[in-house]
C-alpha cells in the first residue's frame, strides 16, 4: 500500500556550473493518509521547493518522489498536469483570479471534471463555500473580501475537487492571529473529516499544534535531530 | 439550516442561513470546448476600459478596411460604367488603348469592314472626348465627358435615353447625365422648370433636352450624351474617322467566339476584337494594375490591418502580462498550457466580433454619406463584409499568436 507522499533521497539544484545552488539534498519524507504534516524551517531552507516538487509543479532532478502512487521522476509535463488535478493547493497569498467571483473561482477548480455539468459545478462550489462559512460572500470578487475570507475561498477551491492531497504554503502568513487560527482550524477540520493527507509549509509557530508531525528543514536537508516532532510541537520549536 | 435546491433544470436557488432566498439566475449549460471562451469573456469584461480600447482599435481597423475596399470597388465599378452600358457582343478598339478615357483612335472604316463578316448585323462607332462645360448659373467652367454615337441605334443602355432619341437627332442638342457632380449646375432642376435649357460646351451653345443616368467616374465628373453629328460640331478637332471604339451587334444565335476569330483574321492589326467581358476586364485591369490607385487601396487596407493587429497585440500582451500570475495559478491547478492558449485565442476572437460589428455599422453610415457626397456607388456587399470579417478575425488571431509567447512565462512553480 502506498502513501500519498513518498519522497526519498530527493535533491534539487537551481542553475548549473559555478552558479549552481543546491536547495534540496537527499530529502526523505512521507505523508500518510489522514495525516497533517507541517514543514517548517528558516527562509531558504528548501521548504517551498520541496512543496513544489511534491505538488508536481517542477520536474524532479534526482532522487525519487512518488505522489498519489505516481513516480514523478522522469514524468512528462502532461502527466504532472493531470496529477495536479488530484491535489489541492492553498497558496500564501491565495492566488484567486481577481476577475472572477468567489463562487466562480471555486467552480474553476471543477472545470476538469468531465462528469460535472455547469449546475453541479455551481452547486458544489456553493456547498463548499458554505462549509467555509462564506455563504453570503460568494458573489463578491476577491478585492471585495477580507484577507481571511480570501484564504477561505482559496481553501474552498482547493477542497472542492475532493483531492487526495492538500498542499498549503504559508496559509496564515497574511492573516492576523484570529483569522490564522480560524483558517487552520478549517483546514484541519476539513482534512480530518475527509481523511486526506495534508502538507503545510509555514513559519508560523502558532499553528504547529494542528500538526500530527512537524518536520524541520535547514539548508535543504531534513535535520537529523529535528527531523520529526510529535504533535503539540509549539512547545519544542525547532532549534534552527 | 441552509439548503441548496434546484428550482428548475437551469436555475439554482440558494437558501442562505440569514433567511434570504436568492436565485443565481439561469445557468446555461456550457459545452466543454466553450469553457475557455467563457473564461476569456469574463477576463475581458473585468477590465472595461481596456476592453473599450481594444474594441475601438478593432472597429477602427474594420472601418478603414471596409472604406478602402469600398472605394476600390467603386473605382472599378465606375471605371466600367460606360463600357458596361454599351450594347454589343463584340468591340473593336485600338490595341494601344489601355483605358477608354485615354483611348487611341480606331479608324471608322473598320466598322464598315466588320459588317462584311457573317453574323455581324450592326456596327456603331462611339466617340468620346472631354470638353469644357459652362455652369449656366455661375458661369464657371469644368471639364465634362462627351459621348457621341448614333442615338437611334440603341447602342448605349442608359435610363432616360430612349425617350430623348428623336430630340437628340436635332443639331446641337444634348442629354445631361443627372448623376454628374453638382458643380456643373442644377441642370435637372432647371430642366424641370423650362423643359429645355441653353448651355455651353467648348464655347458653343447647346440645348439640353433632357437627362439620362450614367454616373461619375474617377476620370469624368459628369457626362453629356449627343448624336454623332453634334459631337463632330462640338469637337471639331476630332476627325470623324477617328472613333474611340466600335460596338458590334451580332445576329441572334451567332457564335461570338467564331465571329471574333473571323473579325480578328479579317481586320488589320490596328484593331483588337474583344468580347464584352474582355473589354470590362481590360478596363478594370488598367486601374488595378497600371495605375498606382489599386496598389494604394490595397496598401492602405493592409496598413489598416497592421495597425489593428498592433493595437490588439498591445491589449492582449498587457492583458496576459497582468494576468500572468493568474495563468500560473491555473496551471498549478491542473489547467494545461493548451487550455490557456485557447483562452487567449478566444479573447482575440471575442475582440474581433465586438469590434467588427460597430465597425460595419459605422462603415454603412459612411458609405451612404461619402457615396452621396462623392457621387460614388459605394455599396456594402455581403461578400465584402464576410471577407473583411474574416480578415479582422485573422488579424486578431495573428495578434494572439504573437502574444502566446508571453504565456510561456506563466510558471506554475512561481506561485509557491
Amino acid at each position: 500500500m502506498w502513501h500519498p507522499v513518498e519522497a526519498s533521497r530527493l535533491s534539487y539544484t537551481f542553475g548549473s556550473g559555478r552558479v549552481a545552488r543546491h536547495v534540496l539534498s537527499e530529502v526523505n519524507i512521507t505523508v500518510r493518509r489522514g495525516e497533517i504534516v507541517i514543514l517548517t524551517g528558516p527562509s531558504g531552507s528548501g521548504k517551498t521547493t520541496l512543496l513544489s516538487l511534491i505538488g508536481a509543479l517542477r520536474a524532479v532532478q534526482r532522487g525519487n518522489c512518488r505522489v498519489l502512487g505516481h513516480e514523478l521522476r522522469g514524468s512528462s509535463e502532461a502527466m504532472r498536469t493531470a496529477l495536479r488535478r488530484r491535489i489541492g493547493f492553498v497558496f500564501q497569498d491565495h492566488q484567486l483570479l481577481d476577475f472572477l467571483t468567489a463562487r466562480q473561482n471555486v467552480a474553476m477548480g471543477l472545470e476538469h471534471d468531465h462528469a460535472c455539468g455547469e449546475t453541479d459545478r455551481v452547486r458544489r462550489a456553493i456547498t463548499i463555500l458554505r462549509n467555509v462559512d462564506l455563504g453570503q460572500g460568494m458573489d463578491l470578487r476577491p478585492q471585495q473580501l477580507s484577507g481571511g475570507q480570501r484564504q477561505r475561498v482559496a481553501i474552498a477551491r482547493a477542497l472542492v475537487r475532493d483531492p487526495d492531497l492538500l498542499l498549503a504554503d504559508e496559509p496564515t502568513a497574511a492573516l492576523d492571529r484570529q483569522s490564522g487560527a480560524e483558517v487552520m482550524d478549517l483546514i484541519s477540520g476539513l482534512a480530518r473529516g475527509r481523511g486526506l493527507a495534508v502538507l503545510i509549509v509555514t513559519h508560523d509557530s502558532r499553528i504547529l499544534n494542528v500538526a500530527d508531525r512537524v518536520v524541520a528543514m535547514e539548508d535543504g536537508r531534513v535535520g537529523a535531530m529535528l527531523g520529526e516532532h510529535v504533535k503539540n510541537a509549539q512547545n519544542c520549536r525547532p532549534a534552527v | 439550516m441552509t439548503t441548496v435546491a434546484r428550482a428548475r433544470p437551469d436555475r439554482i436557488r440558494v437558501s442562505f442561513s440569514d433567511g434570504q432566498d436568492r436565485s443565481l439566475g439561469a445557468l446555461w449549460p456550457v459545452p466543454r470546448p466553450l469553457l475557455p471562451v467563457r473564461l476569456a469573456w469574463r477576463q475581458l469584461r473585468a477590465e472595461r476600459a481596456r476592453l473599450v480600447a481594444a474594441v475601438a482599435g478593432v472597429m477602427f481597423a474594420t472601418l478603414l478596411v471596409l472604406m478602402q475596399l469600398g472605394f476600390r470597388a467603386a473605382l472599378f465599378q465606375t471605371a466600367v460604367a460606360l463600357p458596361q452600358a454599351i450594347q454589343g457582343q463584340l468591340f473593336l478598339i485600338n490595341p494601344l488603348t489601355e483605358a477608354l478615357f485615354r483611348y487611341e483612335p480606331v479608324p471608322r472604316i473598320r466598322a464598315y469592314q466588320a459588317l462584311a463578316v457573317p453574323g455581324v448585323i450592326a456596327a456603331v462607332p462611339i466617340y468620346l472626348a472631354q470638353e469644357s462645360w459652362r455652369n449656366p448659373l455661375t458661369g464657371t467652367h469644368r471639364v465634362i465627358q462627351l459621348i457621341g454615337f448614333d442615338v437611334k441605334a440603341n447602342a448605349i443602355a442608359m435610363p432616360g435615353l430612349a425617350r430623348l432619341t428623336d430630340l437628340l437627332t436635332q443639331r446641337d442638342t444634348v442629354a445631361f447625365d443627372s448623376l454628374s457632380r453638382p458643380e456643373f449646375g442644377p441642370i435637372p432642376e432647371l430642366l424641370a422648370q423650362d423643359g429645355r435649357l441653353k448651355a455651353e460646351i467648348a464655347d458653343r451653345e447647346v440645348t439640353v433636352v433632357g437627362t439620362v443616368k450614367l454616373g461619375t467616374t474617377f476620370d469624368a465628373d459628369g457626362n453629356v450624351v449627343m448624336s454623332q453629328t453634334t459631337f463632330q460640331r462640338l469637337v471639331p478637332g476630332n476627325p470623324e474617322s477617328d472613333v474611340a471604339l466600335v460596338a458590334l451587334r451580332l445576329k441572334d444565335g451567332a457564335d461570338v467566339a467564331e465571329v471574333r476569330k473571323r473579325l480578328q483574321a479579317l481586320l488589320p492589326p490596328d484593331v483588337l476584337v474583344l468580347t464584352h467581358p474582355a473589354l470590362l476586364q481590360r478596363e478594370t485591369r488598367y486601374w488595378d494594375k497600371e495605375t498606382p490607385i489599386g496598389v494604394i487601396f490595397d496598401f492602405c487596407s493592409v496598413m489598416a490591418l497592421m495597425v489593428g493587429m498592433v493595437i490588439v497585440y498591445q491589449i492582449l500582451f498587457t492583458d496576459v502580462s497582468n494576468h500572468l500570475r493568474g495563468y500560473a495559478t491555473l496551471k498549478a491547478l491542473g489547467f494545461s498550457h493548451g487550455y490557456l492558449q485557447r483562452v487567449v485565442l478566444a479573447e482575440a476572437c471575442i475582440l474581433a466580433c465586438l469590434g467588427y460589428v460597430p465597425g460595419q455599422v459605422a462603415a454603412a453610415w459612411l458609405y451612404r454619406y461619402v457615396g452621396q457626397a462623392a457621387r460614388l456607388p459605394l455599396e456594402l456587399t455581403s461578400g465584402r463584409c464576410s471577407a473583411v470579417f474574416a480578415l479582422v478575425v485573422a488579424m486578431c488571431v495573428a495578434a494572439a499568436l504573437l502574444t502566446l509567447r508571453k504565456l510561456r512565462e506563466a510558471d506554475p512553480a512561481s506561485v509557491f
